[in-house]
């Protein structure tokens, strides 16, 4: 050790030692000797506190996130619950068998067309209804024994026979391709916009009095007036109902009734 | 100039280390106890920054660093800074011996210092005449003391060509 460090030592060890001694009169100095450290203290406690309002926080949206799955799954049984009941509801007041049925697939975007999977096998055949809740959907147009194709009001084929809320008039609704249906060539003013019309019974596709749509707008042609009803029931739905023991001829429809002799337009010619 | 900077850098981080490790002296983690046993990191760092830095600069460094133990721990003020500026004048004046000799008497040279520590934290602060403190304390914790030397040691065996190849560039 040279001299300098010899003088810096005991310097500095006198230092010490007179704090020592006059510990009680040195508080400012304890003070201060904190000071340095400040900053990590706070650093450490500024992240301690963000580290636990983080799990905090994390905890809380878990809890929330549960809260909204109860919440959730609560809002589709009352749903599933408002459906059930619409469901037992129609089925008490239509008094005609319906067959539920699941969609398969669909190409409603395209031409219209539906499959389900319930066929002969199950009692569907053509020409048989099929609605759900809100109103009609379509007919049946082929059926196998597994499945059945369904031409929906989407179609542009698709007719069917209205009659208005007294029943007194009757008109030949076709789809317009777009979800619609069009009453053309009807010369009444009669019908109003936002006026129900209901299904005739008419043709034995359906039965009398289901709600098929509401008038959207009524348009005047040179001659006659021209009629666009939007539909009730919506196509993006998962089930149908097939109403089968509407049409008793479904049989003669498909050709299996051997009393059926033959046709001559509308009317079949049977052996009595 | 490269030396120069080189041992600018050193002394940067020497001190960062300082100034955490009293950081960890003071609030005594549970991560850095073994079964509620202090670590002495303070007295690894005395050591080897005593044996490796500049002398003027230890002084001084470890005179401020007890003087901040002191003000946290509630031990007389200067109390901590006597007994550090006593150690490192003892190895400066041991410096060759225990340089020249072999890494075992560097090892028995932290045990002691450690063990001095204990007993001056201990014995002459808190004033602790348990006996089982005493085993606990007055020897277990410089065991572990040098313990953890010797994994420092390790590590820095490992990483020491790297940090010097990133000082360099």
């Amino acid at each position: 050790m040279n001299r300098n460090l010899y003088i810096i030592t005991i310097v500095l060890l006198l230092t010490t030692i007179i704090t020592i001694i006059g510990d009680k009169a040195f508080t400012g100095l304890r003070h201060a000797g904190r000071m340095p450290m400040i900053p990590i203290l706070k650093s450490v406690s500024f992240l301690s506190n963000a580290v636990e309002n983080k799990h905090l926080l994390n905890a809380i949206l878990n809890e929330r996130g549960h809260n909204n799955i109860a919440l959730y799954r609560q809002q589709s049984l009352e749903n599933e619950n408002k459906q059930l009941r619409r469901i037992l509801k129609l089925k008490m007041n239509l008094a005609h068998n319906l067959i539920t049925s699941e969609i398969l697939a669909n190409s409603i975007d395209n031409n219209g067309y539906l499959i389900i999977d319930k066929g002969t096998a199950h009692g569907v055949h053509k020409q048989m209804g099929v609605m759900f809740l809100d109103g009609i959907i379509g007919k049946i147009i082929e059926s196998d024994p597994g499945n059945s194709l369904i031409e929906t009001y989407m179609n542009i084929n698709f007719k069917i026979s209205l009659t208005d809320k007294n029943g007194m008039m009757f008109f030949i609704g076709r789809s317009n391709g777009q979800g619609g249906l069009i009453i053309d060539n009807a010369e009444i003013k009669s019908l109003k916009i936002n006026d129900t019309l209901f299904t005739s019974g008419l043709g034995k596709l359906f039965p009398a009095s289901i709600p098929v749509g509401q008038v959207k707008s009524i348009e005047t042609n040179e001659q006659n007036e021209i009629i666009i009803i939007d539909m009730f029931q919506s196509l993006n739905t998962d089930f149908v109902f097939i109403i089968s023991d509407l049409n008793d001829n479904s049989n003669e429809m498909n050709g299996n009734n051997p009393s059926t002799i033959g046709k001559v337009g509308w009317y079949q010619i049977k052996r009595i | 100039m490269v030396s120069n900077k080189k041992n600018l850098i050193i002394y940067i981080l020497y001190t960062a280390v300082l100034y955490f490790t009293i950081y960890f002296s003071i609030t005594c983690p549970p991560i850095l106890s073994f079964m509620g046993i202090e670590l002495y990191l303070l007295i690894i760092l005395l050591v080897i920054m005593a044996m490796d830095l500049n002398p003027y600069y230890i002084l001084l460094v470890f005179m401020l660093c007890g003087y901040i133990m002191d003000s946290f721990i509630h031990s007389p003020m200067g109390s901590h800074s006597l007994f550090f500026i006593i150690i490192i004048v003892m190895i400066i004046r041991f410096k060759s011996i225990i340089y020249k000799n072999n890494f075992l008497l560097r090892l028995s040279y932290i045990f002691f210092v450690s063990f001095l520590y204990s007993i001056f934290k201990y014995v002459f602060i808190l004033n602790s005449h348990d006996i089982i403190i005493s085993i606990k304390y007055l020897i277990i914790s410089p065991v572990l003391t040098v313990l953890i030397y010797l994994l420092l040691r390790f590590l820095k065996v490992i990483f020491t060509e790297h940090i010097y190849d990133i000082i360099s560039e």
